[in-house]
């Protein structure tokens, strides 16, 4: 980095804006992301800490830390709040944050809408985490709030209720969020900037709205018939309803898995692209895959409910076994990058590189519980919690994690510390595998999930044992990530605009970025392929190339 | 051809996919809940194609520009009502009241959304 870059790195706020007001009725999507991000991150936290207290519980067979009571809204409240508050608002996040710059628009389409997602996400949050401190506690019955569990019998107390509402807020503000920013990415491209020159990580956010358009307001739908099932409970004695509620949950809940890592799988191509030094290989398949990966997530619901009976097995372990082709093209456009490169290794790209294997872990034992013949066998166990968090911890966090290495310069201006990055890469990998492997060991033994405790089924408790010695370590290396946070903030090294020769538009623009992403002193670049800067690098390269061959 | 792809295009294709997915699905005798369901969702995405291809085509320069303020209160006072009204679900209905208070301020609000409509009408 250059002095002069170094010197030009910060904006100067207006003094308005410095102020908490300026903040809390902000218009720019760079704000609105960040608080969304720092929301999210501080409940993370909060959800991992009810995952640790779970895990204490279950380390041995027959230990009573808390109440069966207790544990039942631990996990609920740490399921639905990682899926609900967390991981969706991560991926809104990045994608309200980083898709008007990528595509060079000065601002989020219908600014007031964004903010308002927000607000509804934090007010949901609220919500759902005040039903701790209700009589009766929070809601204890999953994060799918089936019923008879969910009904106004079972869960009588007014966590429930707040959970409803809370969950409706979240998801309405998720709808908010994504419907402006395929507003952004439809209208408010930068000139020059064609729909097949978006970079990946936008297509994967246009693929991850989509959904979110498609399948969010089945769970509003969902939530509703709840509503009313928990007015009147004759509701749910009808066949068409009990069975339609899992239809409209489901409709939603495994969209949601995709939206949770479509925006992490652009993430982890931008990082391996941008440290390979070359453009991503097979980008017109790759984008065709990621809208067919999406619309074929749309139609595997009812892989979820084989054990009703009542779905179409053959339909849907087709679309289920069908997800395999546009998520290998995926896979092998991002090895194709990676063969033959002269790759960098610093922390973004371990996490993009470890997000490779772990993923695959989390796909592969996807396609065994979407087989009927298995999931019969399979339903409800450990094993499919072992699978699930394959996926989303194993896949989307290092995802996650990889884009927030790559991308917290261009947010902060700082560049942090690649010694604590390492050492909470290496934890990470440690603690995620030491922790839900043997899960899957579990599964196959016959432990049902969503226990509160287990008897002396032999070679359980180690198992047990054995994940919640992984979970210690996964909040260790989340303490060492807080820990780097802190400090490449307190004590920042200038990042520059563009510390790893970024390939897209917003390394072309001031770390900050301005508040309208591009000045003249920062202009917008003319835009050529999805990689425009990696373009202007290499016409520059070839110029100077020229100049020295042109002299005797 | 390819290269003159638009964004309404694209939405429209994914829903057209989802469309195609559909009539799989229905081939296979699923039942009418969750046809409709799937249907439904096919439907709204193709109406939010149909939606952003005719401002596309009507009202680009519109549809482009960004003429919010740099600061709003709207979006937190809308926010109150819900919080309120979600107060009176939860709790009681009389508890809801006072979300009268906000969406009044929301009405009110000069640089809000309503009252920006208002002036356009």
């Amino acid at each position: 980095m250059t002095t002069e870059a170094a010197g030009r790195e910060r904006w100067v706020c207006p003094d308005s804006a410095l102020r908490t007001g300026g903040w809390l009725t902000t218009s720019d999507h760079k704000r609105i992301a960040i608080m969304t991000m720092v929301t999210a991150l501080v409940l993370f936290f909060g959800m991992g800490a009810l995952a640790l207290v779970m895990r204490a519980q279950l380390a041995q067979p027959d230990l009573h830390i808390v109440s069966a009571s207790v544990y039942n809204q631990l996990f609920t409240i740490h399921g639905s709040g990682m899926i609900y508050l967390v991981l969706t608002p991560f991926a809104m996040a990045f994608g309200m944050y980083l898709v008007p710059l990528q595509i060079g628009a000065p601002a989020i389409a219908a600014p007031r809408i964004a903010m308002l997602g927000f607000w509804l996400y934090l007010l949901g949050a609220v919500a759902i985490l005040t039903g701790f401190a209700v009589l009766g506690g929070a809601a204890s019955s999953g994060w799918t709030a089936y019923v008879p569990l969910s009904d106004s019998v079972y869960s009588p107390g007014h966590g429930e209720a707040l959970w409803i509402f809370g969950t409706f807020c979240a998801a309405t503000g998720m709808i908010c969020m994504a419907a402006t920013i395929l507003w952004t990415a439809i209208f408010k491209r930068g000139p020059t900037m064609t729909m097949l020159r978006l970079p990946i990580f936008t297509w994967s956010m246009i693929a991850t709205v989509l959904m979110v358009l498609g399948a969010f307001p089945s769970l509003l739908a969902a939530l509703t018939l709840l509503s009313i099932g928990r007015m009147d409970p004759s509701v749910f004695t009808q066949n068409v309803w009990n069975v339609g509620y899992q239809h409209l949950f489901w409709f939603y809940g495994h969209p949601v898995v995709y939206v949770m890592f479509f925006p992490f799988v652009g993430a982890v191509a931008e990082v391996l692209s941008t440290f390979a030094g070359r453009p991503f290989a097979g980008y017109k398949p790759t984008v065709l895959s990621l809208l067919a990966f999406a619309a074929l997530s749309m139609s595997v619901w009812g892989h979820h409910m084989f054990t009703t009976g009542q779905a179409s097995d053959g339909y849907y372990q087709l679309t289920s076994t069908l997800l395999t082709v546009p998520a290998g093209i995926e896979y092998f456009g991002m090895l194709a990058t990676l063969i033959g490169a002269r790759l960098r290794f610093p922390v973004p790209m371990l996490f993009a590189l470890a997000f490779i294997p772990q993923f695959l872990i989390g796909g592969l034992t996807g396609i065994m519980v979407s087989t009927p013949a298995l999931d019969y066998h399979f339903q409800d166990s450990y094993f499919v919690v072992a699978h699930f968090h394959y996926t989303l911890i194993g896949g989307s966090l290092f995802g996650f994690f990889a884009g927030f290495y790559f991308w917290f310069p261009k947010v902060t201006g700082a560049m942090l510390r690649e010694g604590l990055g390492k050492l909470h890469f290496w934890l990470l990998v440690v603690g995620t595998n030491v922790t839900f492997g043997p899960m899957f060991a579990s599964g196959i033994l016959g432990m049902p999930r969503r226990v509160a405790t287990y008897y002396g089924v032999p070679g359980l408790g180690t198992l047990n044992l054995i994940s919640s010695i992984g979970a210690a370590i996964l909040g260790m290396s989340m303490i060492a990530f807080a820990f780097n946070v802190y400090v490449s903030l307190a004590f920042r090294r200038p990042s520059g605009p563009d510390p790893w020769s970024g390939h897209t538009l917003e390394w072309a623009t001031s770390s900050p970025p301005p508040p309208l992403n591009f000045t003249p002193e920062w202009p917008f670049v003319r835009v050529t392929s999805f990689t425009p800067l990696l373009d202007r690098r290499l016409r520059a390269a070839r110029a100077e190339q020229a100049k020295i061959q042109a002299v005797p | 051809m390819m290269e003159r792809i638009s964004g309404p295009d694209v939405v429209a294709a994914w829903g057209i996919a989802n469309g195609a997915l559909l009539a799989i699905l229905i081939g296979y005798g699923e039942n009418v809940f969750a046809v409709a369901l799937y249907a439904s969702s096919a439907t709204l995405i193709e109406v939010i194609a149909l939606v952003t291809w005719w401002v596309m085509r009507r009202h680009p320069a519109w549809a482009a520009r960004s003429p919010a303020p740099t600061r709003t209160r709207a979006s937190a006072l809308a926010a109150a009502v819900v919080a309120l009204i979600g107060v009176g679900l939860v709790w009681d209905r009389w508890m809801a009241l006072p979300a009268l208070y906000p969406l009044a301020a929301l009405l009110a609000d000069r640089d809000g959304p309503l009252r920006r409509l208002w002036r356009v009408a």
